[in-house]
């Protein structure tokens, strides 16, 4: 069979993940959050260029952002954030970029967001470009002309828009004013591709931790007073400056398209993008090593809704049955289904999940361990795929009893409990930290179903001092070393587990005599 | 990782990220060719139309509907300039400039940057037609008399803006030959713009403002 996706960002990614958890926090991890700190920075970068918009006259574009500038009181420290936090911004969008396509969530459902976020950074390069022009200063003419060399080879206008900028004649005032409109408009419409990226997701998060969010606000506003935004010399069509004062956040480009003919420029460009559009198309995996999406048993199915309602991914509806009984039947959208198996664990009769996921599979798995001896008075963990599964040899080193799944969120409650009842020391589910979980969603529904009583709950009669839940990333054999060392620590006080002769969970969800019907 | 350690490469890496950012923010990028002096030839003119008029009869005329009648029809082309650019009496250019558009109808612009060492030259650029009419060609712009009145050719003073168009065409177009034969000094990164007066009729070189 072809590889599988990978399950997890490339080792020293994931290492550096779980350095940031130990510095920050996993909650306040920067590297967790990158897109709601684009949120972030959009509402800052709106509110100060409507404030920076209030003092920019289109006449005298150079004179009026140096007044702004030199005003050391309010004008210079808040063009100063307004340049930072966009220069923020491409950062976070990058590193955005780099985790979805490192961690393979480009493709499938996944597609749209994917290209719906190659424009948004496409918009905010172009927003970026408008920007730098207004000033019009050396970086500012250079980017105008440099974009003008691109637009003259397209066959649109008899005059090179070039033309307008050699200095025989004032640039139009129409220039400016377009630069201005689309600067303002740009990112306005920036909102309506943000909620398309967005649109396929249950209950997106769009900000961070307020903590996080201010801090970054705090931390670019110091950065602004600290080094304060200069101006560069004013745009001068007759003379070459020895050198520009560049953003190589928005510019990172100029040297190349510098010394490369316009043709060469946009074939370089359509090549890139095109690559990166394609994307979702060479990243998805083959057929054959494709997870299935999930499945629903009708027979099983009680109309319950709560699948549909935990799905992160809208991909669950419910509609009226066929079969003359009177629930809703839950219906699985194949198309926006990414097979995390979190509908497993939120379906107490286990009609529902992907195929070889469901809850029965989950009970499957743990009757194996339980008859290879590897259950009773040992602790067993509930690892994620994408996370702790990473790191098995340092936990079965440890005595531990690793049972993978796809995503906490997918573990069925029955699968704890069987556990438990079974003589395990203690059940613990390693989560990876919530804001970088795969399915989105699978720790919080994993806590609110052991502790919340939220459907399917971890039933009352469970010891609850033997189950856990634990947070650990990738590759973090560090941390899971003082996880196990913990828990053994506190084991120790618990008296020794009894295990029960005969479990028979699946017993008390009444299995269906007839299990053919099963829908899509 | 305990507490103490935790703020100081918190702060360490905030304190980083932020020097870094607002050092990429403005570092400086040396342009290629700043060393050179650049002379930009940049300008738009109108190629003259070359074309061979005709009156058309007043039979002729009848047959077409009264909106579309001009007594005089004219059928050619935009005329070709030749460019020759030298510094130091050494050739640096030689290129064929035609009118923009399908048909080459449209303004001839022209945009060509030539990078040059700074110091002192002696700059020469002739602009001439290359195409011409055969001799003894009829390019009037026609006559109107009485007859055309009759035949609907003066309504709305048609007549007379058609007239007007032509010669303003014939204004605006550039002349047959242009020449500019200067001595320029130039300075590294300076850029000594040679543009097309349309008011003079002539090539003028353009230098920046002393500030």
């Amino acid at each position: 069979l072809p590889p599988p996706p990978p399950r997890a960002l490339p080792a020293p990614l994931a290492r550096l993940d779980a350095w940031l958890n130990q510095v920050f926090g996993s909650r306040y991890n920067p590297a967790y959050q990158t897109g709601t700190l684009v949120v972030v920075l959009w509402i800052v970068l709106l509110l100060t260029g409507l404030w920076l918009l209030l003092y920019y006259r289109i006449g005298a574009p150079w004179d009026s952002v140096a007044g702004l500038t030199a005003d050391p009181w309010l004008g210079n420290w808040v063009r100063g954030l307004h340049r930072y936090a966009s220069d923020a911004a491409v950062v976070a969008t990058l590193v955005h970029a780099l985790r979805i396509f490192l961690q393979r969530r480009t493709w499938g459902p996944r597609t749209l967001a994917w290209i719906s976020g190659l424009v948004l950074f496409s918009l905010v390069l172009v927003s970026g470009w408008t920007g730098f022009v207004m000033v019009w200063d050396s970086f500012g003419y250079w980017l105008a002309v440099e974009g003008a060399r691109l637009i003259d080879l397209l066959p649109i206008l008899s005059e090179p828009v070039r033309r307008g900028f050699v200095g025989d004649r004032p640039v139009a005032s129409a220039f400016f004013f377009l630069n201005l409109f689309l600067h303002v408009a740009i990112p306005l419409g920036l909102g309506l591709v943000f909620w398309l990226h967005v649109s396929r997701l249950a209950r997106p998060l769009l900000l961070p931790p307020r903590a996080l969010g201010w801090g970054l606000v705090g931390a670019l506003l110091l950065l602004a007073v600290a080094v304060p935004v200069a101006m560069a010399p004013e745009a001068d069509p007759f003379r070459i400056p020895a050198a520009i004062p560049v953003d190589w956040f928005y510019a990172f480009w100029m040297p190349i398209t510098a010394v490369l003919s316009p043709g060469a420029s946009w074939a370089l460009l359509l090549g890139l993008g095109s690559a990166l559009l394609l994307v979702p198309r060479w990243t998805r995996p083959p057929t054959a090593s494709r997870p299935a999406p999930s499945r629903v048993d009708t027979q099983l199915c009680t109309g319950c809704t709560q699948c549909s309602l935990d799905c992160p991914f809208e991909a669950i509806t419910m509609v009226p049955r066929t079969d003359g009984r009177a629930e809703l039947v839950a219906r699985i959208d194949a198309a926006r289904c990414v097979s995390c198996g979190i509908c497993a664990g939120s379906c107490a009769p286990m009609g529902v999940g992907p195929p070889g996921r469901t809850g029965r599979d989950q009970l499957g798995e743990v009757r194996a361990a339980i008859a290879a001896g590897a259950v009773q008075d040992r602790l067993v963990a509930f690892a994620c795929e994408h996370g702790a599964a990473t790191v098995r040899p340092a936990l079965e080193s440890l005595g531990v009893t690793l049972i993978p799944v796809e995503c906490v969120g997918n573990l069925h409650t029955s699968a704890i409990e069987f556990v438990v009842r079974a003589g395990a020391r203690c059940a613990v589910a390693l989560s990876c930290p919530p804001r970088d979980c795969w399915s989105r969603e699978g720790p919080r529904w994993l806590v609110a179903r052991i502790h919340a009583e939220r459907e399917a709950e971890l039933q009352p009669r469970v010891d609850r001092r033997r189950v856990r839940i634990a947070e650990l990333p990738a590759f973090d054999a560090v941390s899971a070393r003082a996880l196990v060392a913990g828990l053994q620590q506190e084991l120790a006080r618990l008296e020794q587990p009894a295990a029960e002769p005969s479990i028979e969970l699946e017993n008390e969800c009444e299995a269906p005599e007839d299990a053919e019907e099963v829908s899509r | 990782m305990n507490a103490p350690l935790r703020w100081l490469a918190g702060a360490t890496l905030v304190l980083g990220g932020g020097l870094l950012t607002a050092a990429l923010s403005v570092m400086p990028w040396r342009v290629p060719g700043a060393e050179l002096a650049l002379l930009r030839l940049a300008w738009s003119g109108r190629p003259e139309r070359l074309e061979l008029c005709r009156q058309l009869t007043d039979a002729e005329l009848e047959g077409v509907p009264v909106h579309m009648r001009r007594r005089v029809q004219c059928e050619g082309r935009s005329a070709r300039y030749g460019l020759e650019v030298t510094i130091d009496d050494s050739g640096l250019l030689h290129d064929t400039l035609l009118g923009g558009g399908a048909r080459n109808d449209r303004p001839i612009h022209l945009l060509r940057d030539i990078s040059v060492t700074p110091g002192a030259h002696r700059l020469g650029i002739i602009v001439r037609r290359l195409d011409s009419l055969p001799a003894g060609a009829d390019t009037s712009a026609g006559r109107v008399d009485g007859r055309d009145s009759a035949l609907g050719l003066t309504a709305g003073g048609r007549d007379q803006r058609e007239r007007q168009e032509r010669a303003r065409a014939r204004h605006e177009a550039l002349p047959a030959e242009l020449r500019l034969d200067t001595l320029l000094a130039m300075t590294p990164g300076e850029v000594l713009v040679v543009t097309y007066d349309a008011d003079r009729r002539a090539l003028v070189a353009l230098r920046p403002e002393p500030r």
